[in-house]
């Protein structure tokens, strides 16, 4: 698995429950459970190999100071007993200022630079008293008042509704464009892919199936997964005769199909895909593919 | 005709902080073999409503009707009819035109008045509804279910039934399929022989996409795609006639999500099922209904033929809502066109519900809840954008 997100870039990772996004994320910042075992690779940041680092260099210059992750379901990571300022300030006295006013001046900044209506009155708010778009915008909040330069975003808007969705994706755009901030965005929603990313990464299996310029995912897709990801969701098909849909359910991985891993579920399999696993192809500009038959999908 | 409909129907929960309106005076109706969808964002009471309609929970006020049949015209020219259904009591002609085809109303017959254009005569336990069509008034026969006890209630749960979101939490772990599909044949008297039985589960996971030996599986052997489809299997084996389907791929995969909505269109063609579709999901909804409601802090702000609603957005939290939905074509990106959150249901704003959130909102908003009108052709309930000669 390789993957690069660039400066001032929104790449996402997309693919199936169980197909290793999350995990891909964890491993980056080193938050991967105990019984984990990295078998090798590198995780480099501004080229360092964050996997070389230890924990507390991890800890104290790493987490929060460069890299930021925010989480699926936001009430779970806020503290219930402190207020929603007290939270934020408690990154920038951490990393900025120890002077209390002052600290507390940039919360405000930080609550209006992600376009929370009346800061103030957010400051002094529970987790319990905001909404999962408020919640989830302090979060955001939090991260910038560290100055992370990569945000590694794990399904942020799935527990939001539409309207907050959309809100909340114009945020973390306008980030982009005047913070130049980078954001590794995992989600399994094929539509907020195209809404918000510029390079997509499509996975399956803990493995990469494509990767390429968000147009081209959407209007040349050469992997036989990212092509029915597509085409399975409803809005590129109005009519439901037209849907497609992949046969079969995403593999358990701890006995994966020999060779490519989605030839049991692919259209276009045959004897090779059973035996050997395809190498990741440059195919155009950025545009890589694991197929042994990229050529044949249109 | 409607396979259910309800008036002015109302579900209030008390809390701490006060009353809240999960349901406030929605009216609408289910024709025979349409889907109808209803969207809207979490806590704008579609799921409560769908509940509601089922009388899974009690009504706080309103009327469920179901199963409507249409049993005889009558010809007249509408005034005079208005005249004769708006006296108290029952006019004699209308009770002698009742008598002519065969429906003799008591003398405790009562009507009473619905919205404009439609009536209810009430008559010792039958219901009957009359409707003002162009040249004269349609009688239909219906079943009001909202007052009648649980065991009244128990030969209609077979006529409607409810496929849930989460399909691990709505199947015993401790039950095989059989046992799932076994309990409601049973219940029911549906089938006279442990064959008949048999067959008749085989053919519905048949319908499923699933096979016989599925029959002796548990939940857990089940992946999450087959564990819906079992429970849609289970909702359909009794052959309703009418079911809700509350977010029933909410908590699947997409490429199995698609599967299970090829399979629901299937069923509904072979079992001659009417659905109400709730999904948050607006691009879902729009894939699968024939109409579409669309629902704001408990009540029904436009609803209309899917199509229609969709190319013609005429209520401005519909237009938003819409506006909203990402699409997955990278170049039609979305400029977060609604504003603000939606507010607590506890105590909604005055007025209009959406007017604090609302771009064209004006002082009338504010002071007064608009009716769910007809215009363009559907309903719609706005000040503003509701009538169409504005």
């Amino acid at each position: 698995m390789s993957l690069t997100v660039k400066k001032g870039e929104i790449h996402g990772l997309i693919g199936e429950t169980g197909c290793g996004k999350s995990v891909t994320s964890l491993t980056t910042l080193g938050l991967l459970d105990n019984n984990a075992i990295i078998r090798g690779g590198k995780v480099l940041y501004k080229g360092v190999d964050l996997l070389k680092l230890k924990e507390k260099t991890l800890r104290k210059e790493v987490r929060g100071n460069e890299i930021s992750m925010i989480f699926q379901n936001p009430s779970t990571s806020l503290n219930p007993v402190y207020t929603a300022g007290e939270q934020i300030r408690e990154s920038i006295v951490l990393y900025q200022s120890d002077d209390k006013e002052e600290a507390q001046r940039l919360v405000l900044d930080e609550l209006d630079r992600v376009k929370l209506p009346d800061p103030e009155d957010v400051y002094e708010k529970y987790p319990h008293e905001l909404s999962g778009g408020m919640m989830q915008r302090i979060m955001i909040a939090m991260m910038l008042a560290c100055n992370s330069n990569l945000l590694i975003a794990d399904e942020p808007t799935t527990a939001l509704d539409v309207s907050i969705q959309a809100q909340f994706l114009k945020v973390l755009e306008e980030l982009k464009e005047k913070e130049d901030l980078s954001i590794l965005y995992i989600t399994h929603d094929m539509a907020v892919i195209s809404e918000i990313c510029d390079v997509v990464t499509v996975m399956y299996g803990g493995q990469i199936a494509e990767t390429a310029e968000v147009h081209d995912i959407f209007n040349n897709p050469r992997h036989p997964y990212t092509k029915g990801l597509i085409h399975s969701v409803p809005g590129v098909k109005l009519n439901i005769e037209e849907f497609e849909t992949i046969p079969g359910t995403v593999p358990r991985l701890i006995n994966p199909p020999p060779g490519c891993r989605f030839h049991p579920r692919c259209e276009y399999a045959q004897k090779i895909c059973k035996e050997k696993k395809p190498d990741l192809e440059y195919i155009d500009k950025d545009h890589f593919v694991a197929c042994h038959f990229w050529e044949e999908v249109k | 005709m409607n396979i259910v409909e309800t008036q002015n129907l109302k579900k209030f929960f008390q809390s701490k902080k006060g009353t809240v309106k999960a349901v406030n005076d929605v009216s609408l109706n289910v024709i025979k073999g349409e889907t109808l969808g209803i969207v809207g964002e979490s806590g704008c009471g579609k799921t409560t409503l769908g509940r509601t309609i089922l009388k899974l929970i009690k009504p706080t006020s309103g009327k469920i009707y179901f199963d409507e049949k249409h049993l005889f015209d009558l010809k007249l020219n509408p005034r005079k009819a208005k005249g004769m259904l708006e006296n108290d009591g029952i006019d004699p002609k209308l009770r002698k035109s009742f008598k002519i085809n065969k429906y003799e109303l008591s003398p405790n017959a009562r009507v009473s008045k619905m919205n404009p254009n439609s009536w209810r005569v009430d008559d010792d336990g039958a219901t009957y509804l009359v409707k003002g069509e162009k040249n004269s008034l349609k009688v239909y026969g219906v079943k009001d279910i909202t007052g009648i006890d649980d065991n009244e209630m128990r030969q209609y749960r077979k006529k409607m039934n409810i496929v849930f979101q989460d399909p691990v939490s709505a199947l015993n772990p401790q039950m095989t399929v059989y046992d799932h599909l076994n309990r409601p044949l049973m219940i029911h008297n549906m089938v006279s022989s442990e064959d008949e039985k048999l067959r008749k589960m085989v053919d519905i996971l048949n319908t499923m996409g699933l096979k016989a030996e599925h029959l002796i599986r548990y939940p857990h052997e089940l992946s999450g795609g087959q564990k819906q489809r079992v429970c849609i299997a289970r909702a359909l084996c009794l052959e309703p006639d009418f079911l809700v389907l509350d977010e029933p791929t909410s908590a699947l995969d997409v490429s199995v999500q698609s599967k299970i909505l090829k399979l629901l269109d299937r069923a509904k063609e072979k079992f001659d099922v009417s659905y109400m579709f709730i999904s948050h999901n607006i691009n879902l909804v729009r894939a699968i209904s024939d109409r579409l409601g669309v629902m704001y802090l408990g009540k029904l702000v436009e609803i209309g033929e899917t199509s229609d609603v969709f190319q013609d957005p005429k209520h401005p939290y519909t237009k938003g809502l819409f506006k909203s939905v990402p699409q997955p074509d990278p170049d039609k990106r979305v400029k977060a066109p609604l504003t603000g959150e939606v507010p607590s249901p506890v105590n909604p704003p005055k007025g209009c519900a959406f007017s604090p959130r609302c771009p064209h909102s004006k002082a009338v908003c504010e002071r007064e809840n608009p009716d769910l009108i007809e215009a363009y052709g559907r309903k719609i309930a706005c000040h503003i954008f509701g009538k169409e000669n504005f």
